[in-house]
Parts: structure tokens; sequence; C-alpha cells
């Protein structure tokens, strides 16, 4: 008997924290995997979709990606508090900015599992909609998903939604339209504004570049031989690589170019500093570092910084 | 002497003429983008309020089918739907009136439609309709895309509300008759995107 109230005392303790278990993720709090891992396309906090399916998922995502520049993420979390899963996916949507700038070409699909808030959301944005319209969405949610997420194996119909929506991406046209489109814009550049670009890289850019160039020339010095203001800088060479714990010393010569003379003048070089070493040597990092990708994109560094305005779909079971 | 003054005067006059038409064109051209950033959300607004309408049609024929019974309840959906046909806004006229019988009209509808969606909950056979759920999604998501241009255009309608009240672009303001825009208000029913179970 005092046992038994024991336990039941130990379970009353227990139940606020059990409650608690599922943390309620808000737009700031999801973690955005891309910032940190380029090829990283899915947020996956609470393990949600099995790691397996992640690296599948997310070949997919770069296949997509790489092929027709279009941006997906995949969130996939047990809650999200109180709000409406349908705004919260517009506005994570916004707050990362899927999709390039002025293309917004991005797709995020979200799940929820939490039984108050159980659903898929779609969110496309503005350059998806006339590809991916509301009905699309909803279908391939209906056919490719909810079978699976209906038996609780929320990882299977990830991934076997985004497989599907990758086979239909690539199927589409969405490609060819955004190739003649670019080809009509090459086009349509009339004469008349030709001429003016030319007139004004004639007159202003022109002129602006050669003043450029002569101030990077090398410049001259007055040879001490022969008088004349020909002395010019005509290279350098290292005599001494600087290392991490010595100064490095360089060769500089000066040749006249009037009557042949030759200067050389050695000077130090600042010895190496650590924190730079990765930055010149690469160090695995070399192009596709995290930033290093849409870099103006506004919002939240990694992802293209494109606009959604609220298209999609959502399915609940 | 006098002729220095003289100088010294006029010179005077041309610069501050110079920092007058500097301010009044750099302010007047901020107004003229944000009433044209204003006006460019408010079109997005109607879009999706125009999309909403065409959607209504294919609805209504889908429904009929089946529904048999809710002739009634079809009857004020395009009703409210013709009036809200009727109501446009000219976005250079955003003001409180036009703001307010525009919300009336759209929001009329929205209440329409959402009484429809919740009797059609009884007919199972419509449920299972693909036609239907399809257009239900397409519904729900033009929906949503409402309320997102909605708030967008409050945000940029308050961004120009605040400029052109702020001191001293006030001034300018009141002079180049740069009137305040009317902001969406939340409405009862206007807001309550219509839900489908499944």
């Amino acid at each position: 008997m005092k046992k038994n109230r024991l336990t039941n005392i130990c379970l009353f303790l227990l139940f606020p924290l059990w409650l608690s278990a599922a943390i309620a993720y808000t737009v700031e709090t999801i973690p955005n995997v891309r910032l940190t891992d380029h090829d990283n396309y899915v947020s996956n906090p609470d393990n949600i979709i099995h790691p397996d399916d992640v690296v599948r998922i997310n070949g997919l995502l770069r296949t997509v990606e790489d092929s027709l520049d279009i941006e997906i993420a995949v969130v996939a979390v047990e809650s999200i508090g109180d709000n409406d899963a349908r705004m919260f996916a517009t506005d994570l949507f916004q707050h990362w900015g899927l999709g390039k700038k002025g293309k917004d070409n991005g797709l995020l699909i979200q799940l929820v599992t939490e039984p108050s808030q159980r659903s898929v959301v779609f969110e496309t944005g503005y350059g998806l909609e006339s590809i991916l319209p509301d009905a699309i969405c909803y279908r391939l949610q209906q056919r490719y998903m909810l079978p699976e997420f209906k038996t609780g194996d929320y990882s299977a119909g990830m991934l076997k939604g985004v497989t599907a929506i990758t086979n239909y991406l690539i199927t589409s046209d969405y490609k060819q339209n955004a190739m003649t489109k670019r080809l009509k814009t090459n086009n349509d550049t009339d004469p008349e504004t030709f001429g003016i670009t030319v007139l004004f890289l004639l007159l202003i850019v022109l002129p602006v570049i050669i003043v450029l160039v002569k101030s990077f020339k090398p410049h001259t010095r007055v040879c001490p031989r022969c008088g004349q203001k020909t002395l010019a800088y005509a290279g350098q060479q290292i005599l001494q690589r600087a290392t991490y714990n010595r100064e490095g010393v360089v060769e500089e010569v000066w040749r006249c170019k009037n009557c042949g003379y030759t200067e050389k003048k050695t000077r130090t070089t600042n010895r190496l500093h650590h924190g730079n070493g990765p930055i010149i040597f690469g160090g695995g990092n070399l192009g596709r570092g995290p930033g290093g990708f849409g870099g103006f994109g506004g919002s939240e560094g990694s992802w293209g910084g494109g606009r959604s305005g609220g298209g999609g779909s959502i399915s609940r079971w | 002497m006098k002729h220095k003054t003289l100088w010294i005067t006029f010179a005077v006059i041309v610069i501050l003429g110079i920092f007058l038409f500097s301010w009044v064109k750099g302010t007047y051209n901020t107004m003229v983008t944000q009433d044209e950033n204003v006006k460019t959300a408010w079109s997005q607004v109607e879009n999706q309020y125009q999309r909403r309408m065409d959607l209504i049609p294919n609805l209504v024929n889908t429904v009929k089918g089946y529904a048999t019974h809710e002739k009634e309840t079809l009857e004020s959906v395009i009703n409210a739907r013709a009036r809200a046909t009727q109501t446009t806004i000219d976005p250079s006229n955003l003001n409180e009136e036009s703001m307010k019988k525009f919300q009336a009209a759209q929001g009329e509808l929205s209440s329409t439609l959402s009484r429809l969606m919740v009797t059609l909950e009884r007919y199972p056979e419509l449920k299972a309709n693909q036609h239907f759920s399809e257009l239900q999604a397409q519904l729900e998501g033009t929906e949503n895309r409402i309320s997102v241009e909605r708030k967008r255009f409050n945000e940029v309608a308050q961004t120009y509300n605040t400029y052109i009240r702020s001191f001293p672009a006030n001034i300018l303001a009141r002079i180049f008759n740069f009137q305040a825009k009317t902001y969406f208000t939340a409405q009862t029913g206007a807001e309550k995107v219509p839900k489908v179970e499944f």
C-alpha cells in the first residue's frame, strides 16, 4: 500500500517532466542546420527521421538544387506549441528565406507530430506556385505521405514524399521554362539601349578604367646612374619563406629602363599567424564553406533569401 | 563693403535654397516610393481575394451534384461572391470608407463560405471525391495567402503612415496631400479559415 503511494508520488513528480519532454519550437529556435552544413537540408532536432533516411533525403534535395536551382528544406519536430501549423510554416519560410532571391523558388516541408498539431505542410515560394499549385501539393501529401504517417512511420513517409516531389519537379517543365525565359530576356535588349550602354561605357567607364590602370602601374623613381625617371619596379623574389617561427625575406628588384641599372632591396615579411593557416591552405573548406552560398540572402545566411506568399497545402490525419 | 554683404546674403540664400530643395526632393520621393509600395501590396491583396472568387464557381459546380439539400447555402455563397466582385477599391483611394465596404463584402463571402464548408461535413461521398478535396486544399491555400498578403499590406502601410506622420515629413505630406492609409482589421468570421478534418 505504502509502496503504491510512493510510486504515485513519484509519478506525480515526474508528470511535469514528461509533459515538457517535447520542446515547443518557435520559428527562431528551430535549428537552421544549413547554416553550419551546406549539404544538410533536414532539420531533425527530435530525431523523428531515421539517420539513414536523412542521408537519402539530403541526396535527393542536393540533386534538386544542383539541377533545378530549387531550395527545399525539410523540418520535422514534435511540437510547435499553440501556433497554427500553416502560419508557422509561412513564418519559418520567411525567417529562413528559402529559395533564391528574386526567383523565390523555395519549398518548405514541415512535419509536426504532436497529436493536437499533427500535420504536414508544404509551403511554396512565389516562384514555385505555378509548378506546384496547392492541389498538386495536397495530392502528393495524400498519396505518398499520409499512408505512412497514419501508421506512425514518419521517417518512411517523409522519404516517400520527398522522393515523389523530387520526381515531380525533375520531370516537370520547370527548368525548360526557366531556360526559355532566360533566352528571351537575352534577346530582348533593343538596339537603342545597347547603343546607350556602349556610349556610356566609352564616355564614363573607359576613362575611369584608364585612370585606375595608370594609378596601378608600378611607379618609377629617378635612376641614380643616368638621372632619368625610369627606374621601375621589376618584381620580387622570395629568398626565405615566412613560417610560424621566423620572418621571411623578400628581394625586390628595380631596373632602369633607360640604362639598365639594377637595384636590389631586401625586405622582411611578417611571420605567419596560426589563425591564418586554414584560410591559406584551404582546410577542406574551400568553396563550400558555411555561408558561402547565396551571400546576399537577406535573413539567415545560408538560404537564398526567397519569399513565400503563403501558398501550398496542409494535410492532417 | 556694401558689395560684400550683398554677396554674402546672396550666397546664404543660394545655400539655403539648395538645402531646402534637396530636403523637399528627398522627402517627397520617399513618400512617393512608399505610396507605390502600399499600392503594390494592395494589388497583391486584391489578387488573392480574386483568386478565391475564381475558385467559387468551380466549387459550387462540384458541390451541386452531391449536396442537393444545400441549395440555400450555395445560393448565399453565390450572392456574396457577386457582391464582393462589385466591391473593388482603386488603390489611390484607400481610405477608411472604401476599406470598410471592401472588408464587409469579402467578410460576408468568408462567412458564407465557412458555413457552406461546415454543412458539407455531412456528405461523406463528397469528402471522398478527389476533385473536391483538392479544390478544398486550393481554397485553404488561398485563405492562407490572403492572410499573408493582408499582413504584408498592413506592414507596408504602417511604414508609410509612420513616415508621413512624423516630423518634419508631415509638413510636406500635408502640402502635397499624402493621406494616411487604412489598415486591415481582424473581422469576426473573415479571419476564420474554413477547415475540414479528414
